[in-house]
This record gives C-alpha cells, structure tokens and sequence, in this order.
C-alpha cells in the first residue's frame, strides 16, 4: 500500500511538469512583460531595463524557465512582482477566506444532491421524481452572474435576511457573511450534483440485491444506507474528491461581489498585472493538490470495496 | 497496469437508469422504503435549513466588538490598495490608505477653494529665495511617529546617543527624516513611482541616484551621502537647492509620495515596509484585509492641530465651521470598505453599513432630480450631498507617431503630416461627447477643449472650439479632404480601451458615432496593465484613457505633450512638436502670472488644433452621505481630511 | 461523379435518412413528447439565428430607437423589452444575441467534441507512448484551475488574433477537449479488443482505416451527447468571459447583456438582464432536456 501510494505521487511528476511547462507557455513566451508593468507611468527605458535584470526577464528563455523549476523544486516563489509581498505569505491569508467559502458550500450541495437524488431515485418515474429533475435542470439553466445580482437584491437588501458584503477575519464574525455567498454557490452546483447522484443511485437501487432484500422484508432505512448508499459511495467520493484541489482558488465571481478577500479575486489580478510568481505558486499549489487528491481517491476505493486491490 | 479503475473525474453523467425494471420492484414494499427515505432525509434537509436560518437571523448582525461605543466611519473605495510605502503609491486608492497614516510637509486648506496649501509637518509655510531656487523649511517640533516595534536602541540611525525612551516609542521627526524619505525614491530597490517628479529638479540628487543604480548588486545604499541640493541646517530646519524654478515644487511635496517616513522602519521591515505603515498620521492601520477593507484607529498621540476656521463662504453656511478650533482627529476610527462592484456598494450604504460614498452613474437616477438636486425622499432622511468637479482629462488619444493617424515628426512627408491631421479633426467632429455624457454620466460631465480641466487656469469649454463634435457636416468635409471620402481607403481604426465598468459600452458607442461618417473601429480591450503594454511599445493607435491632477496646476497637464516626455514618459501620444516645446520650457518655470496663464492658453490651443487628444472631459463626483455623518466634503485633489470627519455614535 | 449516379447517391442518402428515422433511438426520442417540445424550441432559436445570419433581422442592433432606459411598450415591436442606457432596442440585441450564441456554442463544442475524438480515439487504439502522452495532456490541462486557462489562453490568443470571438473558439475548444477525449478514449479501449475489429484487422485494413471507419463511429453517441452538453457549456462559460471583459466585443451576446445590465437591477431597469436571463434559459434549458433525452435513447443499455 504504502509503496503503491509513493509510485503514484511519483507518478503524478510529469503532470506537475505539465503544468509549468503550459504556464510558463502561457506567461513568459506569450504574456505580457512584468517589467513595463512595474515600471510605472513615467518610467524611463533604463528603469524598465533595470527591473528586466533584477527579475531575470531579460535571460533567455530557457534559463528563465530553469529558474521557474528552482522556484518549484525549492517551493520558494520569492516575492509578488505587485504587492512585493511574500507569495507564500499571500496565498496563506488567502486560502483561509476561499475555503471558508467553497467548503462549507462542497459539504453542503454534496449532502443535498445526495439527499435529493435519493428521494427521486426512491421516487423514480414518479411526478416527485420529475418535478425534482425539472427543478435541477431549470436551476442549471441561469447564470451564475445573475443568482448573485439577484439573490443580492432580494435576499440581502429588500428581505435584509443576509449581509450586503463585507468579511471578518474572526471566524465566528465571518460567518454572517458567508451564508449568502455560500447559498448562491449550493444553488448554482445542487443541479448537476443532484442529477449525477440520482441517476448513479438509481443505478444502485434497480440492483438485483437491492430489490431482492426489500423483497426478503429488510427494513428499507437498512437497505437505503447498507445496500443502496455504501455501493454509490464511489462514485461519490470520486464526485467530491476531483473537485477538492479546485476549492483553493475560491470563487472569482462570488469574491468580488461579496467582498471575499480570497484567492479567486486574487488569481485575477495577478493575471491582470502579469504577477508572474503568484500565478506559478497557485498554479503548483492546485495541481499537486490534483495529483494527491487522485491518489488518495484511489485509496478510498479499496477502503469502501474490498473488491480493489491497491497494487 | 491498471489494477485501479482510473478515478474519472468529470467522468460523464452516468448512463440513466434502466426503466424497464421499474415495475419489477414490489410496490408496497417500495412504498415504505420511500417513507422511510424520505423521513430520514427530511430530518437532514430540516436541520440544513435551521441552520441556514438561524445564521441568517438579523439578531447575528451585531457591530464587531472593535466598534462597540466608538465613533467609526464607513466609507467606500473601488479599487484594491495596494501598498503602503508611499514612494511606491500608483493610485489615487493607496493614496486614500496611506494619507491617513503618513503626513507630508503641506497640505491643502480643507475649506479653502480654489486649493491653497498650508503647512501640515512644517511650522510655517517655507520660504523661497528671490531667484526661486531654494526653499527653507522649519518642521513643526514634537510630532512623533507611531508607537512601533521597530524604535529601539539597535535601529536609532542618528550619531547623537537615542533619548531614554521605552523601546517601541515613536520617535520625534527631525529635519534629517525628510530628507531621507525624499532620498528613498532614488532607490530603484524600493520601485518608486514619483521619482519623475523630482527628476532634473533638485541640484545632485540626479548624480547621486545615478550613482545609486550602478552600485553593485547587494551594496548599501549611502544614506550618508552628501547631495548639494538638501542641506540639514539645525534639528528642524533643512534647505531644498533646486536646479530651474519650479514652481509646483511645494505641490509636489504636498503629494502622497512624498510624505515623511521613518527610515529605520523601513530598513527594519524592508518589503514589509509595504504593509507595516508606520507615519505620523491622525489614524494607525488596525487590520488590512485584502481585498475586502482596510480598519484604522484614532492615533491618541497626535500632534496638535486643530480644525480649520477659515473657509469659503459657501462652505460655511452648510455648517462646516461649527468643529473649528477642536483638536484632530474627531472620530475614533475610520474603516475603508473595497468594493469591486457598484451593486453591493450601494446597498450597503442604503442600508446604513457604509456612511458615505460615491453614487455610482447607473444610480443617480435614483438619487437626484433631473436638475441635480437630492431627490425629497432622500433629503427627508438627512442624507447630504456634494458634486465634486473633478481635475480631471479624460479623453481619446492618438499615437502620434502612427503613420495613418499621426504621421507627426521626420520620419513622414509634410503630405502624410497634414493627412492625419485632417483625419484626427475629422474624428474629433464626429465625436458627440454630449451623447456620451448623458448615456455613461448623467449628463455630469464638463465637457470642455483641450487638455486642461475646469477649475484650473488656462481651462476653456466655453464657447466651444470648432473641433468639438458634433459637427457631421464638418467631419465630412476634412474627411474627404484628408483623402477618405466617406471613409474610402480608410482602414479599420484600432481603439484600445481597459476593460472596465461600462468601457466595452462607451467603445460600443463610439463605433456607431463614428460610422455615422464611414469610419470604422474596432474595439480592442484589455486589462489596464495591458493597455500600458501596448502604450509602452507604442503599439495603441487609438486609445482611451483619463489623466488626473498629480497636483493643482496645469502644468501637470500641458506636460502630457511635452516631447521629452514621450514614451515611455508621459506623454503617451508620442505628440512632439519644437515650438510647444519651446513654449512649454518657457512657461513651466514661471510662477503663477497673467503672462503664465497665456502661455499655457497658447499651449493649450496647440492641442486643441492638433488633435492629440480628442473629447475632452472632466467628470463630476457625487458624493453622498448619511444623516450620521458631519464636517463630510470631499476633495480628490488630496486624501487626509478624513481628520476632520465627524459622525454621530451608531 | 456522373449526372446519372446523383440520383443514386441522392437515394442513398434519403435510404441513411430513412434508417435514421427508423431506428431503435430515433423511434423513442420520437416517443418522448417533452423532448420533441424542446427539439423545436431549438429549432425556433435555430431559425432566428439563422435569420440573424442572413441579415434579415437584427443587424440594426446598435441603433438607438427611444431615451434611454425606455421600459418595455408597445410602440413597435422594437419597443416590446424596452431599450438599454444607450436607447438600443433590447429585444433586437436578444434575438441578435441568440446568433452569437448559437455560433459560440456550435463552434466551441465542434472543436473540442473533433479535437477530443481524434485525440481519444488514438490514443486508445494506438496505445502505449501516444496514449501515455494524450493522457498526461489532458491530466496536466485538468489540473489547472478551468478559468486560469482560459483567461490565461485568450490573452495568449489575443495577442495574435485581436480580442473579439475568435478567442473565444480557441479558448473554448483548447480546454472543451477533455471530457469527449477521455470517454472516447475509454471506449474505444473496449472496441479495440473486440471482435468486429480483429476481424477488420485480419481482413488487413490499415490502422486509421479500423479507427475511423469502424471503431470512431461506435462512439458517435457518447460524442453526440458531449456535444450538447458543450455546447450548453460554452454559452453559459461566455457571461463569465464577458463578465471578465474577455468574451464577446463589438456586438451583443446575452453574456455582455447581462454584465451591461448587472448594476441596473436596483434602479428598477428589470428588463435587459430579464430579458438575456430569459432567452438564455430557454435555449439551455431546451437543450439540457434534449441532452438527457438523447442520453437515454442512445444508452445501449436502454435498446
């Protein structure tokens, strides 16, 4: 087992390569140039130059990229071209406000659509059953832009059930205004989840145990959770495991209404301003968290199936 | 060697269920694994909901514990800030963040109009020589920088031995610690942004920083370092040596970049000086959030300095001289919220969060007549209110060394030259600014001719010039005349905007003012650093941008199309033309005089007839403010006099 | 081809329709009312689309018909959803709109359901180090957050090609790819060993022959139903790009409705964010529902 894991986290390198490659790509050869950014609105050629040198813009590209694995290699991304702050220091006190966001919303939209897809697949082919299906795909069928523009209207300011904007660093104080944000984004996911869930547990319940222990009287709470639940687990922990390494990067659009001081935000900006090491460090930070996530998916497979054999 | 199924993510919707099983289940017993289910998760989604509720309940929305009995006032600020070392400020954002903890020499009267400067830091207002070339100063004695870490035996950068003092204890500014801070913006390591405005200006400064930027990589920089230009003359009295006349230079030390700083703070935080404001400021920085707000308190030991008692006649009757004589700052704390969006702002501030803010343009409606008067219903909650004109160029340039529309200067035939020239009047006439104004600002704007803003002198919108648009007919004509009847022959014009709140729409508009006389644009946005990008390479044929004050003086303006400022400088249209040079050297060291203000009149018309730039235009802030607020009227010109904002307890 | 064989080829080709219409899918897609509804309100987007493309209506979007923010009346058509803050006609922006739609949505799904077959299909039926490299592909390209690449990917395009829709296709089609490749993929793993294949094999046709002759078009219904959930995809991804000011410029799509309308809500100024959340609605919806149907009619399990 152990050996299996560390081969797979091997495994995952020369995705996380990938993924320098196509950033670097996409930032030095075809981006824009850090240097002019920096400079300022009455910078002289010699400044522009200078700043060029001082971060190594002006090697050639090979060397530059170089100088990008030592930063991955050594997990030291130096300073924000914009902010001169730490990267390190930046995504730390980022991190927190995002996941404050997108987990509680992960944990809640997986417990509905799971709840809700079972109660249709209970239900299937039944006007319940329909009604919950039309619903999701309706919910499913509006922008995202638009829940926040309105549920911010309506919710927040004429109901004034829920905070305009705004953060608290205190845990407890942020609360109140996470609930809004954390409600639009359970609304905008419940449909796709619920959908993916009930038709996997559909699956599961039309199974020829699970209708043959119904008929053998089991009692149906039983059935629901040993025989129905337990198989779909897979599936479901595999729903909820790919979409763990993107719950770092928060949500851009839901940061910048609420005033979320998260890494969505952020990531924008830096693309915005060409700040190199802080797009590098998110970029490195998700797709391990890809490759380790993946991992341990598969390591939960033979937790919950005895049938899969880690080798 | 798959012995895993592969984990699939987004692995496709599941095939749907079989249906023809369905009737093959046994009902009845279906039936009560349904309630049962159905139960189970009812209970589940039950709690959810509770849950939801009771978070959402209005009892949970109690002021934090940080303003519980304190007067704090909520403003608004639309964009991040990004730094607090003031020789790194870029935008007016850091200059609203940093002015409330950093001080400089002088500041603008609060009640004062037009702008007028008065000592901040200094005793008195400083004295220039007869030939205008040097300026003593006498620093107000006793102000001290904030209590701070940083203060210690170890870090005391004077020779004389540090006073007996608790470790943390701020110091007391001295003549030497403007000087260095002026020092610090020489030093490429610290990324200044105001250095151009000090470049050439003062006697040594120039060599000493070119001296600085060869030193090696890692070397000291020579804080010690003699610089015949700044002169140390007793413990609060120093003399600035300046190479021409320039008569903006106590404007410029009145700017944000310029204020005082302590150095050893700055060398003991080095790039967290950014983040770690240590000033002499009315208010401390509590809690910096990025992204999300910015909380400051009230410094306790402030150094005297009282509310203003002379103000414009105007600004007295609204009362704003009844705090006169109190000791600054009135409030126990200030807290800047950064919004991104207009939406969340403004219901904030209706709904009592924020106490005051700028009305967004999609808003005003919503909020004033037709006549620009607070609507009844509002007035009636006490809310106030204040248009700012603001010194503001906001306008449609060309690159003047694009060979279609600017064909300026001697790579080009006198043919080419006088081309572009008819072309861009053409454009300028097609131009309809007022349809503009009253679709994007509520019919707010100033619209005006040139490059100076009203409220400055050499400022003109009335009567209009003749290149101001609308004129079809005329646009017409110098179209045809310019060699593209009804735009035949002419390409696709690139105009290069930032994206923005209603930037794509203003473009939108554009095009079809343009296509009224067959001139075709194509619209090309991008993100603001983008935009300098291209304007760096030189690579924006037409862009939109906006220029505001560094200072009040139209100097600030005219300079914008001085050649030596072209690219990457200043002057972004690359406009370069000897005799407005010529002019231009003439009047930028002349003081304030009727023979100035017809210089920059001549200076401007050069503008205005060449058509560097197109669609002038200033806008107008509306700022509001609740019923709680008192002492509220805003300046943009300058950012610290939240010191003089009062509101009553929540 | 000769004047004689068209008719042939012609009848061949009504023979295919036939069979088309005849067989097992077709039959219960045909059953399934709800989603015949929906399969005409396609069609109606469909057609004002095309009437958009032909000129025929909408092409005057940019014209400024009353005062702004004119509510919704019933003064000509034109007036029935009332004007945007510039006095343009919202409901010709929308019916516009639905042609900019139709093309993002049409274009995006083309490349990435092409481009993810192709790259599946060998890569599954090759094998070995062409399989090893498709799949770091799409491994690396999932692994970076979606809208990173994407905005990432239009300014790199755009430093090329402009800004306006074309990015759009690109960035779309460069990040659509992965969901029919990986399915593609799997499948066609199966179908290599089966037996028709190594029949194929043995009877010598070349290898490309075998992938695109007999073994890419057994995917066709997993692809078929990818394309409609791309195409879905790529028109709601467009009110974020527009959102971010990198989708759609220089004419009006609902994304840019929406983002130009995203403040007006509280002065009361319902109708251009109604009236693009509308449209938008519609066609999705429509489309999610005939996604579905077309899933179950196309599940072999389901035959």
């Amino acid at each position: 087992m152990f050996a299996y894991v560390v081969r797979r986290l091997l495994g995952g390198i020369p995705i996380i390569l990938g993924v320098t490659l196509i950033t670097f790509l996409l930032l030095n050869v075809v981006g824009g140039d850090p240097a002019l950014q920096m400079a300022g609105k009455s910078a002289t050629e010699a400044d522009i130059q200078a700043l060029r040198a001082e971060y190594g813009l002006d090697k050639p590209l090979f060397y530059q990229y170089l100088d990008y694995l030592k930063q991955v290699v050594t997990l030291d991304f130096g300073r924000s071209f914009k902010t001169k702050e730490p990267v390190a220091d930046m995504i730390r006190a980022q991190v927190g406000p995002s996941l404050s966001l997108t987990l509680p919303a992960l944990i809640a939209t997986s417990i509905l659509a799971v709840s809700i897809g079972l109660i249709a697949a209970s239900f299937r082919q039944r006007v319940l059953d329909r009604g919950l299906m039309a619903l999701s795909v309706m919910g499913m069928s509006i922008s995202f832009l638009v829940y926040i523009v309105v549920g911010q209207y309506a919710l927040a300011f004429q109901l004034r059930a829920f905070q305009i904007h705004g953060y608290d660093s205190d845990l407890v104080g942020r609360w109140q205004y996470l609930i809004l944000p954390i409600i639009v984004l359970v609304v905008v996911g419940l449909g796709y989840d619920t959908r993916f869930y009930r038709s996997v547990l559909v699956e599961e319940i039309t199974r020829d145990h699970v209708t043959t222990a119904i008929a053998k009287g089991a009692a149906p709470v039983r059935v629901l959770t040993r025989h129905v639940l337990r198989n779909a687990l897979i599936p479901i922990i595999t729903r909820i495991m790919i979409s763990l390494p993107f719950l770092v990067t928060g949500s851009l659009l839901l940061e910048s209404f609420f005033g979320i001081p998260g890494l969505g935000a952020q990531l924008l900006d830096a693309i915005d301003s060409a700040d190199f090491p802080v797009i590098r460090a998110l970029t490195l930070l998700i797709s391990v968290l890809f490759v380790v996530t993946t991992v341990l998916n598969d390591v939960l497979y033979a937790v919950v199936d005895p049938r899969v054999r880690l080798e | 060697m798959q012995p895993v199924s592969p984990s699939k993510p987004n692995a496709a919707r599941r095939p749907t269920e079989p249906r023809s099983e369905v009737s093959a289940a046994p009902r009845p017993r279906q039936r009560t694994s349904q309630r049962h289910a159905a139960r189970v998760l009812g209970a589940l989604l039950g709690g959810l909901l509770l849950l939801t509720l009771t978070s959402a309940a209005p009892g949970c929305k109690s002021p934090p514990k940080w303003e519980q009995g304190k007067r704090y006032f909520h403003y608004s600020a639309r964009a991040k800030v990004g730094t607090f070392d003031p020789v790194r400020n870029s935008s007016s954002y850091d200059n609203l963040a940093q002015s409330q903890v950093y001080e400089t020499l002088l500041e603008y009267e609060y009640l004062v109009r037009p702008y007028e400067l008065r000592p901040l830091l200094l005793k008195e207002m400083p004295k220039e020589s007869e030939d205008k070339l040097r300026y003593q100063f006498e620093l107000k004695p006793g102000v001290r920088f904030h209590d701070d870490p940083c203060f210690s035996k170890q870090s005391w950068p004077f020779p004389e031995p540090r006073p007996d003092e608790p470790a943390g204890t701020g110091r007391e500014v001295v003549a030497q610690d403007v000087i260095w801070s002026l020092m610090r913006m020489t030093d490429r390591a610290n990324s200044p942004t105001g250095w151009w405005l000090y470049r050439d200006r003062i006697r040594g400064l120039d060599d000493f920083k070119a001296r600085m930027d060869k030193r090696p990589v890692g070397a000291p920089f020579e804080w010690t370092a003699p610089i015949e230009g700044f002169q140390v003359t007793g413990r609060y009295t120093f003399e600035i040596a300046l190479t021409t006349p320039f008569p903006q230079f106590l404007d410029v030390l009145a700017m944000g970049t310029s204020a005082v700083v302590p150095r050893e703070c700055a060398e003991h935080y080095g790039p967290e000086f950014s983040s770690h404001p240590v000033g002499t400021g009315p208010f401390k920085l509590e809690e910096w959030v990025r992204g999300s707000f910015l909380r400051y308190t009230k410094n306790e030991k402030y150094h005297p300095s009282s509310y203003p008692d002379r103000a414009a006649p105007e600004f007295e009757a609204r009362g704003l001289l009844a705090d006169k004589g109190k000791q600054l700052p009135l409030l126990d704390g200030l807290v800047f919220h950064i919004f991104e969006q207009d939406q969340p702002m403004w219901l904030k501030f209706r709904v009592g969060d924020l106490d005051a803010t700028q009305t967004p343009a999609e808003y005003h409606d919503l909020v004033f007549n037709p006549d620009h008067s607070l609507r009844s219903a509002l007035a009636d909650e006490g809310m106030g209110s204040f248009p700012l004109p603001l010194l503001d160029f906001i306008y449609r340039g060309f690159n003047m060394e694009d060979p279609i529309v600017g064909a300026m200067g001697p790579g080009f035939t006198p043919e080419q030259t006088a081309r572009a020239k008819k072309l861009r009047q053409a454009i300028s006439a097609a131009l309809d600014t007022r349809e503009i104004n009253l679709a994007f600002y509520n019919d707010n704007n100033v619209l005006y001719d040139g490059p100076i803003p009203p409220g400055l002198s050499g400022h003109i919108s009335d009567p209009p010039s003749p290149m101001r648009g609308l004129n079809l007919e005329r646009a017409k004509r110098l179209l045809a005349e310019a060699g593209y009847p009804g735009g035949k022959g002419l390409p696709v014009l690139q105009l290069h905007t930032s994206r923005g709140s209603n930037s794509e729409e203003q473009g939108e508009m554009l095009i079809r003012q343009l296509g009224r006389v067959g001139i075709r644009i194509e619209l090309q946005l991008s993100s603001f650093p983008e935009l300098q990008d291209k304007l760096q390479r030189k690579k924006a044929q037409m862009f939109g941008l906006a220029w505001g004050a560094d200072y009040p003086d139209a100097e600030n303006f005219l300079q914008l199309f001085y050649g030596p400022n072209k690219t990457p400088g200043s002057n972004k249209f690359n406009y370069d033309n000897p005799e407005y040079n010529r002019l231009f050297e003439q009047a930028r060291v002349m003081s304030p005089s009727p023979e100035r203000d017809a210089l920059y009149a001549k200076l401007r018309d050069m503008v205005i007839e060449d058509c560097p730039a197109i669609g002038s235009m200033a806008r107008t802030r509306s700022y509001v403010w609740n019923q709680r607020v008192k002492n509220f009227m805003p300046s943009e010109v300058y950012h610290s006099w939240y010191k003089y904002i009062d509101v009553e307890p929540r | 081809m000769t004047a004689a064989a068209l008719p042939e080829a012609r009848g061949r080709f009504a023979q295919t329709l036939a069979d088309m219409w005849a067989s097992r899918p077709a039959k219960k897609l045909r059953r399934d009312r709800f989603a015949l509804v929906c399969l005409s309100v396609i069609a109606l987007y469909a057609l004002v689309a095309l009437l958009v493309a032909t000129g025929l209506i909408g092409s005057d979007f940019a014209d400024r018909i009353a005062p702004n923010y004119t509510p919704p009346n019933n003064e000509s058509w034109k007036h029935w959803l009332g004007t945007d803050r510039q006095g343009r006609s919202i409901i010709v922006r929308m019916l516009y709109s639905t042609k900019v739609a139709f093309g993002v949505g049409f274009v995006s799904a083309l490349i990435g359901a092409t481009v993810g077959t192709l790259m599946g299909g060998v890569a599954g039926y090759y094998g070995k180090r062409l399989d090893a490299a498709v799949v770091w592909l799409y491994s690396t390209i999932q692994s970076i957050p979606n809208l990173l690449l994407l905005i990432a990917l239009s300014y790199a395009v755009s430093q090329w090609l402009g800004r306006g829709i074309l990015v759009v296709y690109v960035a779309f089609g460069a990040t659509f790819w992965v969901g029919p490749c990986r399915v593609v993929r799997g499948e066609v793993l199966k179908l290599r060993e089966s037996e028709y294949v190594q029949a194929a094999r043995a009877m010598g046709y070349s290898n490309a022959r075998i992938l695109l002759l007999h073994i890419l078009p057994n995917t066709m219904h997993l692809v078929l139903v990818y394309f409609a959930l791309l195409f879905v995809g790529a028109i709601k991804s467009e009110v974020i790009l527009s959102y971010l000011g990198l989708g759609v410029q220089g004419e009006p799509s609902w994304g840019v409705m929406i983002n130009q309308s995203r403040a007006e809500l509280i002065s009361g100024y319902y109708w251009q964010i109604g009236a693009a959340t509308v449209a938008m609605f519609g066609l999705v919806l429509c489309f999610n529902v005939f996604a579905d149907a077309l899933q179950d009619a196309l599940d072999p399990k389901s035959l």
